[in-house]
């Protein structure tokens, strides 16, 4: 019964729908996020040890 | 505006709405919220007001002259800034809000509503209380008061007054959802009321820290029943709550972003079950971080600051999954407006609504705020941004524009709901928001730049003797972010004015409370997302290990020997 | 139990409930959750390793004092700089309300100096510019972080917490200079301290 693939309790959109735009933009967050993180890194780096 | 709204390819679909707003608020729950909205936005206009006095005066332009007798200083301006817009505006907002996403969320009155109002009057009067040593110049110690920095008694006692109205509330909240769950047994809880409640339960975990600061230690000491303090434990006393009080701040907006704002743009929540573990997750891990803000001080061992900064990286988690549910269903949302593309669905989205625009405005500011943090928390990083004006910029990105922002596109539509009138000019309104959204890009990046060149924070940088040439032309930024800013604050304060002052409308013209539904069926969603129990005692487990044995250590050794300055350290 | 009645009307047949683990997450989802804890992990990775292998570190609990009596006993109670051994130095800062002493710290470059900072009143900041020096300062503890001034030049340090009214006006200047330069600075005072005496 639970392999039924009748109407599924998500309904139908759901069915369809896939994240696609919601992806893209979270790839260009993590791009940005990667980029200005190492840039302070870069920066912690280029200022000398601290011990 | 060049944003536009797409006609619809499909007819969006319409939930039944008698079942949807199932409660109408009664005149007396309408008039208790907006009493907490009336204090929130009085004191957000004025909080925000001082802000562009420091930004004008970064760039030499010294408006400090001209308010005497009421301001004497920057600093005067500065803790008035501070207070009101983090502490005053925030907690009476929050509280408000809190109220109406239990009473709609459960369709019901408040349990006891007399806890309520006593929490109200309790927080109202501390608010004065703390207001009077600031506008009397007698307690500028900005919002952090760290000692040995002196304020009034009065300061202290009202503070404390304010978060001890918050906790009677808090209770009323719990009672609440108590009495409702007894009514509907087995029925997961509406996302927005459990949403505001876990975030009222963790407010008063968190708040235990500087309420232990201030009842032993500050309290007694303005006082003169002690002499000296031990200003590193009452740092970590702080940040006890101070971090956490952040994430006070965020979760009412995530409320709003995953159980409402779907709904204003013609969507679902993506997943219920992933907003609810978020909720959960930061019940547990919003606390035990505060180390974090205490990367550079002395006296704690650099072993708890780096557990504190494992424990920080795991409250970006459920940041990083309300990233995706929440763009995923106002990407649901849009390409049910017709929306199409990898990108162009979001032109779909009803951008000409200023209370969606306001809050996704505010979600791509946070984006930016959130990457500020995850720098901040990175332990060694702390090195290069700690105490410089990168820290203002980044808080301005977070509570001043995720926080505030979503704040006031929720007030969009809710004063009107609770003065049964509609929002005056919703031009306006975009206008408002836009500028908030251009304004705090320009002030907040050259906030981020200056500190990275080295500028500190809090400080009068138009009148500091060491400023080098090649900070001028950021100065000069964040004077223009203020100036934008300032004409936000201005329209704000009007279209709010006249908005509740407004001719009362026919009740079908008044905004509904927005409340989305989600795309999986609640029930569906494991009952141990609907349990307090479980997420409380893992709470109260991580931090006892992650705070408890440097806290007991600092309470240990407790040096109550710092007297401070003799006299009054700021301008009089 | 007759079946509960939400906003969104009565469940749907159940699809697992509380025994579905899956919880009808998205897989994309699921994956976005599992790149985040893998994206986290690795940047803590790279702060410790700079942390604790390669000398990226922050201050600790190193000492503390009385700060009604720091003026006055011990070394904050002569602060400046002291050759420890060749090329290694000792910098005693006190951090007073609204200034720094000393407000100028000459060393020779290359010169490896351990700060140690304290206040006798208000909590201050000591941050030097273009350096990963950078502490809160706090009375009753001792701030302490070494570096190494391998480029000549000056950099200012200035006070990063709010302390009332001349906050703004609160700075020095470390100068870095050639060993030559230094050797003759040093030798100069060091005469005119020997003539004072005399």
């Amino acid at each position: 019964m639970s392999d039924d693939p009748g109407p599924s309790p998500e309904g139908d959109a759901h069915e369809h729908f896939k994240p696609v735009g919601t992806l893209f933009i979270l790839v260009m967050f993590v791009a940005a996020l990667i980029l200005l993180w190492a840039s302070v890194y870069v920066i912690l780096i280029s200022r000398g040890v601290t011990v | 505006m060049t944003v536009v709204d797409e006609p619809l390819d499909q007819p969006i679909e319409q939930p039944a709405a008698r079942n949807v707003d199932g409660y109408e608020l009664t005149p007396t729950e309408k008039r208790f919220i907006g009493a907490h909205l009336f204090v929130a936005i009085v004191a957000v206009l004025v909080g925000s007001l001082m802000g562009p006095l420091q930004a004008f005066e970064f760039s030499g332009l010294d408006l400090y002259p001209y308010l005497e007798p009421v301001i004497k200083s920057y600093y005067q301006g500065l803790t008035l800034h501070g207070v009101l817009n983090a502490l005053v505006f925030t907690t009476f907002f929050i509280v408000g809000f809190t109220n109406l996403t239990t009473i709609k969320g459960l369709k019901r009155p408040l349990a006891k509503p007399i806890i309520n109002t006593v929490g109200f009057w309790v927080m109202t009067a501390g608010l004065i209380t703390t207001a009077i040593p600031i506008l009397t110049n007698s307690a500028t110690v900005l919002y952090t008061f760290y000692p040995p920095l002196e304020a009034s008694p009065f300061f202290y006692l009202g503070l404390t007054l304010v978060v001890v109205g918050s906790w009677i509330e808090g209770v009323g909240f719990f009672l609440t959802l108590k009495a409702w769950r007894k009514d509907n047994p087995g029925v997961r809880s509406p996302f927005i009321a459990l949403g505001n409640i876990i975030n009222a339960a963790m407010w008063q975990i968190a708040t235990l820290g500087v309420a232990v600061e201030i009842l032993t230690m500050l309290l007694p000491w303005s006082l003169g029943i002690i002499d000296e303090v031990d200003p590193e434990l009452a740092r970590t006393y702080f940040w006890f709550t101070g971090h956490p009080l952040v994430y006070f701040w965020l979760l009412p907006a995530y409320t709003s972003w995953y159980g409402m704002l779907p709904k204003q743009v013609g969507g679902k929540l993506f997943s219920d079950s992933l907003g609810r573990l978020a909720f959960w997750l930061f019940l547990i891990v919003s606390v035990p971080v505060g180390f974090h803000h205490q990367y550079v001080d002395p006296g704690v061992p650099p072993t708890w600051k780096w557990i504190h900064a494992g424990l920080t990286y795991s409250v970006f988690f459920p940041s990083m999954i309300t990233a995706f549910t929440v763009i995923a269903s106002l990407e649901y949302g849009a390409r049910k407006r017709g929306g199409t593309g990898l990108i162009g669905w979001v032109r779909a989205l009803p951008w000409t609504d200023p209370s969606v625009a306001g809050q996704l405005l505010a979600g791509i500011l946070f984006m930016f705020g959130g990457i500020g943090g995850l720098t901040n928390a990175s332990y060694n990083l702390n090195l290069v941004i700690h105490n410089t004006s990168w820290v203002p910029g980044h808080f301005h990105l977070t509570v001043a524009s995720a926080v505030a922002l979503s704040f006031f596109a929720i007030t969009y539509w809710m004063v009107p709901h609770l003065s049964g009138t509609k929002l005056h000019s919703p031009t306006l309104a975009l206008v408002q928001v836009w500028t908030w959204f251009v304004g705090m890009v320009i002030f907040s990046n050259a906030m981020h730049v200056l500190g990275l060149l080295g500028a500190p924070r809090r400080t009068p940088l138009g009148e500091a003797t060491y400023v080098p040439e090649e900070w001028n032309g950021h100065l000069l930024r964040t004077s223009i972010g203020g100036a934008i800013l300032l004409v936000s604050v201005l329209v704000y304060g009007y279209v709010m004015l006249r908005t509740w002052r407004g001719a009362k409308v026919d009740p079908s013209e008044v905004p509904e409370v927005p409340i989305a539904e989600s795309v999986r069926h609640p029930q569906l969603t494991p009952v141990w997302l609907d349990r307090f129990k479980p997420w409380l005692i893992g709470a109260a487990l991580l931090l006892v290990v992650a705070y408890g044995p440097q806290l007991i250590d600092q309470i240990w050794n407790m040096n109550l020997n710092a007297p401070g300055y003799e006299g009054t350290p700021w301008p009089s | 139990m007759s079946a509960p009645v939400t906003d969104q009307g009565a469940p749907p047949p159940s699809d697992g409930g509380d025994d579905d683990l899956t919880m009808g997450i998205d897989p994309w989802e699921r994956n976005w959750i599992r790149f985040s804890i893998a994206m986290l992990v690795c940047f803590f990775v790279i702060v410790s390793v700079a942390g604790f292998a390669m000398g990226f570190q922050v201050p600790g609990a190193d000492a503390e004092v009385d700060p009604t009596k720091v003026e006055t006993e011990g070394p904050f109670a002569d602060p400046g700089l002291r050759e420890i051994e060749p090329g290694v130095y000792e910098a005693y800062v006190l951090a007073k309300t609204w200034s720094f002493v000393p407000a100028r710290i000459e060393v020779p470059v290359g010169a490896e100096v351990t700060i140690y900072v304290t206040s006798p009143d208000l909590q201050h900041g000591f941050k030097i510019t273009d350096t990963n020096i950078n502490m809160q300062v706090v009375p009753g503890q001792v701030s302490k972080l070494s570096y190494t001034f391998d480029e000549v030049g000056v950099f200012p340090y200035l006070c990063t917490e709010y302390c009332g009214t001349a906050h703004a006006a609160m700075w020095g200047e470390v100068h870095v200079l050639s060993q030559a330069e230094f050797d003759a600075a040093n030798s100069a005072s060091t005469d005119s301290t020997e003539e004072d005496e005399a």
